[in-house]
């Protein structure tokens, strides 16, 4: 059940990967913005690089440096079609997707970087960065032990269930079982000064007694409720040890692309 | 799985809801119930003087200090009381037709007899009666009506209203200051004397045949069956009878009204049921 709601909150760290799911393939193979010409034009006529890759890099940097990474963006892609191993080209469109936070467009970028210069030392820290999610992400895929959950959920109702992720539960089975615990205890004691005031009594000692009565059978229940709340959670931090909100956070590489997601358990 | 779940919860609330144990003995539903516990109180008074169980169901009793004398049922509904003619009624009996009670009034009308049917009626008033006798108590016996002063039992005849000559001192005199006198079935009459702390069972003629000391004062007692009960400040002490050996001691446990821990007018109804007087209040233990 915990399905239906699990994957009620699809984060995604890096924010192109809700943008982009069209797919990052598209964009490359298809160049996905149009130069404006006449800004080439301008650019070309003031500084003059010495070819018109420089020129479009130049002019690239110019609105890198301005923050404008979007028209940055253009010039730099640009040149990465007419030039495709033109590895300056490829880093500074990584910079660019990496500004905008368009991180799977930026990893792309920086794998083509490695690919046609694999001791650039940038595209390497990178890819470094990313290798490293994707390590938690195969740490968090491994299997989970069920005696985990188990002791913890045997010494703290709910504690376990906050090991599976599983917060909501684990606030009602802890609230259920100390709530019910409270109670038994509360009960007891009233049922213990009852019980002494129906002992020691000389008079009216059926209703003393009755009193005694009730509160020992409201203690009992109540003892019983916090015992089935205790077994059930402990049952229920076994049962989903190795559930999906149990493994958390899931980081998944779709294509070229990298996603983080995370399930809310109830 | 979640039949046997169902299952084991169902066996732990059956198994698990028993109930406590009944230990006190003034419980007389617990396994160690010692016979008698009070179930209430019957009256207001200012200072209660004699009292006395007339079966069915009524209970009669007298108050020395606000000159009173009341008729109730056993289970404290108040029938009526009777004021303005008494000088301090010390002692109250009644059979069948009439009630009578013992006044300090000794000038006159000292032994008063009244219409229970109708109280008020003072045409039936005893004709002056001991004039020179300041009587305390008294008991009925068929139609002989045992009178008692600090020291002597005196034979009153209902049917002649006149004294039938028989009277006895009662020992060890001198100092014998009698607080209650009873008769059981067989007419015989016994007396409690709050001097030597004495219960002294005489013959229907006066001849003592049987007595008992005891360490505590006396006010009164009463006869149910086969023991006397003596309220004293340790609890109802409950006495074989005639063997005037000591059986038990009730109404001492505990915390509460059911407790008796003065000594006070006494009686009791063929049920069992003790009627104690607590100075301001008849307190009942039922059995």
């Amino acid at each position: 059940m915990e399905k239906n709601f699990l994957t009620a909150g699809l984060i995604v760290l890096f924010t192109s990967a809700v943008f982009g799911f069209g797919g990052p393939d598209q964009d490359f193979n298809v160049p996905h913005t149009v130069i404006d010409v006449s800004k080439k034009q301008a650019v070309d006529q003031t500084v003059k690089p010495a070819t018109k890759i420089d020129a479009y890099i130049y002019a690239g940097d110019k609105y890198f440096k301005a923050g404008n990474f979007n028209a940055a963006l253009k010039y730099y892609f640009y040149v990465t079609k007419i030039a495709p191993t033109n590895v300056k080209a490829w880093k500074k469109t990584a910079f660019c997707y990496y500004q905008l936070k368009k991180h799977n467009y930026a990893y792309y970028c920086f794998q083509k970087v490695l690919k046609y210069d694999p001791a650039d030392k940038d595209a390497a820290d990178f890819m470094d960065f990313y290798k490293t999610i994707m390590s938690n992400s195969a740490s968090v895929r491994e299997k989970r032990e069920m005696f985990d959950p188990l002791w913890r959920s045997a010494i703290c109702p709910g504690f376990g269930q906050f090991y599976n992720k599983q917060y909501l539960k684990g606030v009602l089975y802890g609230a259920a079982f100390f709530g019910a615990l409270g109670l038994t205890f509360y009960e007891a004691s009233d049922e213990k000064a009852k019980y002494s005031k129906y002992v020691t009594a000389n008079e009216n000692q059926e209703i003393a007694f009755d009193e005694a009565q009730s509160s020992w059978n409201s203690a009992l229940i109540w003892g019983i409720i916090a015992g089935v709340a205790y077994g059930v959670n402990v049952y229920d931090a076994c049962a989903n040890y190795n559930s999906d909100e149990a493994r958390g956070l899931s980081v998944e590489i779709r294509g070229k692309s990298v996603y983080l997601a995370a399930s809310m358990g109830w | 799985m979640k039949k046997y779940i169902a299952f084991l919860a169902a066996i732990i609330l059956i198994t698990g809801c028993t109930a406590l144990n009944r230990v006190n003995p003034t419980d007389p539903k617990a396994g160690n119930y010692e016979g008698l516990h009070y179930t209430g109180s019957i009256g207001s008074f200012t200072a209660l003087s004699d009292i006395k169980a007339q079966e069915p169901n009524t209970v009669w009793c007298t108050d020395s200090a606000a000159n009173k004398i009341y008729s109730f049922m056993q289970d404290g509904d108040q029938n009526f009381a009777l004021y303005g003619i008494f000088t301090g009624p010390t002692g109250i009996c009644a059979d069948a037709s009439y009630f009578y009670v013992v006044d300090m009034d000794t000038a006159y009308h000292n032994l008063k007899r009244f219409n229970p049917a109708n109280p008020t009626d003072t045409s039936v008033l005893q004709p002056p009666l001991f004039a020179s006798i300041a009587l305390k108590k008294c008991a009925l016996y068929g139609t002989s009506i045992y009178l008692t002063d600090s020291n002597t039992v005196y034979v009153f005849d209902t049917t002649t209203n006149a004294m039938t000559g028989v009277s006895w001192q009662v020992s060890p005199a001198p100092g014998t200051s009698i607080t209650d006198i009873k008769t059981d079935a067989g007419g015989n009459v016994i007396v409690a004397d709050s001097n030597s702390n004495d219960i002294l069972v005489y013959s229907p003629t006066g001849i003592l045949t049987s007595s008992f000391q005891y360490s505590f004062n006396i006010q009164g007692f009463a006869l149910c069956g086969s023991y006397l009960y003596i309220p004293g400040s340790g609890g109802l002490h409950k006495i074989n009878y005639p063997a005037l050996t000591e059986a038990q001691v009730l109404a001492n446990y505990g915390q509460g009204n059911g407790k008796v821990d003065a000594p006070g007018p006494c009686d009791a109804f063929a049920d069992g049921t003790i009627l104690v007087g607590d100075v301001t209040t008849i307190k009942v233990f039922a059995p």
